[in-house]
């Protein structure tokens, strides 16, 4: 799965001019879509803290230490050091595989949407019921170590609000019922802040993350897919290797040697074998297939 | 460890008279011990629907049950009794268990007990059941609550085989059976339990109130008794567990046709005998040379 590089999005790409449209050089896919966008339950799990909206980083600028971010009104901002906020990523493939026909377009907003490869986003909510006996289920296997497990794990950096570092959280992808969670239980004692289901965010709370679908934004003028969501907890710009631009930094490690591997989807076997990219089949097939299935 | 048998207590056997001493029928272990014929729960029979109200816990006693009246301790230590109808209403149908242990076919050799000099009674530890959580207000606990939530998530921890059986209310559904597997972590035994529907209000040994869905890790630990010298009997220092219900599951109309009977003879009886580990770390263990008064005051004030 070489075949797609995944990076943030350039202060260029975002950069909206109110005054003077002429100015304006922000993707058309972002000018239609608007620079705001949401965080998933993940990113509020793993310690984010904005109660509304998000703010996502962008690409800084090393050179002049200037760490750009997109704030929960869509606004761009920066700030003189390291920032940990969410990732919003963009996605490009090395060849153009897909054409207009495989991309759902939304009237609406007059743009293309794509889903391709899956992530834990939302949680299961216990005042649904079919979630809560999803959730029963999930969570008695689990404590007796009986969940079929995929194979596939989970690599997240959640904050600690006693320490000002991220460690390392490695999680297990298991499967239920042809779908994939995976358990999230917070470190510690952490900041409360809100989930998709309305509850406050509760320490030692066993918590059941949905695999789901990404959802892209296309732009056509660049070939370019731009995550719906800020669904990556972010991981900081401190630099782990020798160098001084974005490809000594930690995200970039992060979503080279973890994220490009985690949003492929992992192989289910005897159940949902549709949903599955086998490494044998080509991208352009994975990706017709997806399309296909979703809609 | 399989020649003892499990009781309740009987009304006789906690009857103290204020007024008259001549009158008090009570043990004399109980009537000894500092908390008197008062229990308190531990924190798994409050996760599987114990009531706890001030410093004691209610706990079943051995019932007459021709007549569907139910005994029991309630809170401050006082005999109480109901019908089926209010056990129910009042207290979920499920009060917790503080078994009496005794041996039938012989007599406890006092040499293997432990005598304590203050309250002069003796106590023992047989058997061991999940009694407490680990207090993720305690840094050294919460790095343990840490490591296990962490490898019971990638399903990595260790089992020791043993399950234990409880029966647990869920939202608007009636007390289910279910199974929890034991784990051992640096040679100590954990369960983990996800609280689940407990509405009773209890609080916690860590004086948290109880947050459904929250994953709990409850200690392995000894159990200890208290030892009556007259009758032979040991009655456990705290009501252990709660959950199953007197509802008959068999053909008959006495105890032994009940859901109780069958879960303390077939699912407690076989519980509370300890797994078998290699290389057991004991240091988290009641040091036999303590006296029981200053481990019971000592949990007591580390419990509130």
């Amino acid at each position: 799965m070489d075949d797609f590089e995944l990076r943030l999005l350039t202060k260029e790409e975002v950069y909206i001019d109110d005054r003077d449209e002429s100015k304006t050089t922000a993707l058309k896919v972002l000018q239609k879509y608007r620079l705001d966008t949401v965080k998933t339950d993940l990113v509020s799990l793993t310690g984010y803290l904005c109660e509304n909206g998000t703010f996502y980083s962008i690409q800084p600028d090393f050179e002049n230490k200037i760490y750009y971010y997109i704030n929960h009104y869509g606004t761009l901002n920066s700030e003189s050091y390291n920032v940990h906020f969410p990732l919003r990523l963009v996605l490009k493939f090395s060849n153009s595989i897909v054409d207009k026909g495989k991309l759902e377009y939304d009237s609406t907003l007059g743009i293309y949407k794509f889903l391709f490869g899956e992530y834990p986003q939302y949680v299961l909510n216990e005042d649904n019921v079919k979630e809560k006996n999803i959730m029963d289920a999930l969570t008695q296997k689990l404590c007796a170590q009986d969940l079929k497990k995929t194979g596939k794990t989970y690599c997240f950096y959640p904050s600690k609000k006693d320490t000002s570092s991220s460690l390392k959280y490695e999680v297990e992808e298991y499967t239920y019922g042809e779908e994939k969670y995976v358990p999230f239980i917070l470190r510690g004692q952490m900041p409360f802040t809100s989930i998709a289901t309305d509850e406050n965010i509760v320490a030692s709370y066993l918590y059941w993350l949905k695999v789901e679908p990404i959802t892209w934004l296309y732009d056509e003028d660049t070939d370019l897919f731009v995550a719906e969501k800020a669904f990556i907890p972010g991981v900081g710009f401190d630099f782990v290797k020798e160098g001084v631009g974005f490809e000594a930094t930690k995200t970039y490690e992060y979503i080279n040697s973890h994220l490009k591997q985690d949003i492929i989807p992992s192989r289910i076997m005897n159940s949902d074998k549709s949903s599955v990219l086998d490494s044998s089949e080509s991208l352009k097939k994975y990706v017709y297939k997806q399309y296909r299935k979703k809609r | 460890m399989d020649d003892f048998e499990l009781r309740f207590l009987t009304k006789e056997e906690i009857y103290v008279n204020q007024y008259d001493e001549d009158e008090t029928t009570a043990l004399d272990v109980l009537q000894k011990y500092c908390t008197g014929v008062a229990a308190r729960n531990t924190d798994f029979s409050c996760l599987t629907g114990g009531l706890r109200s001030g410093s004691s816990a209610f706990y079943y006693l051995e019932s007459n049950y021709s007549n569907g009246r139910f005994y029991f301790m309630g809170d401050y230590a006082n005999y109480n009794s109901c019908d089926q109808y209010q056990l129910i209403e009042s207290y979920k149908g499920h009060l917790p268990i503080r078994p009496v242990l005794y041996f039938p076919n012989r007599k406890v050799s006092k040499e293997n007990l432990n005598f304590d000099w203050e309250q002069k009674i003796y106590w023992w530890e047989y058997g061991e059941y999940p009694q407490f959580v680990l207090d993720e207000n305690n840094q050294l606990e919460r790095n343990i609550i840490e490591v296990l939530n962490q490898k019971l998530c990638m399903q990595s921890l260790d089992k020791t085989g043993k399950t234990y059986c409880f029966y647990q209310s869920k939202k608007n559904t009636p007390c289910s059976i279910n199974y929890v597997s034991e784990y051992v972590y640096e040679g100590k035994k954990y369960i983990p339990l996800v609280a689940n529907g407990i509405k009773t209000g209890a609080l916690l040994s860590t004086g948290e109130k109880i947050v459904d869905f929250k994953l709990y890790w409850l200690k392995v630990e000894p159990i200890v008794w208290l030892y009556d010298e007259e009758k032979d009997l040991f009655i456990s220092e705290h009501a252990l567990v709660s959950g199953p219900s007197f509802d008959f599951v068999k053909e008959g109309n006495g105890f032994e046709a009940t859901e109780m009977y069958e879960y303390i003879h077939n699912h407690l009886k076989k519980d509370i005998i300890p797994s078998q580990i290699i290389e057991k770390d004991k240091s988290s263990v009641l040091d036999s040379s303590e006296p029981l008064k200053k481990y019971v005051y000592k949990n007591y004030g580390r419990r509130g």
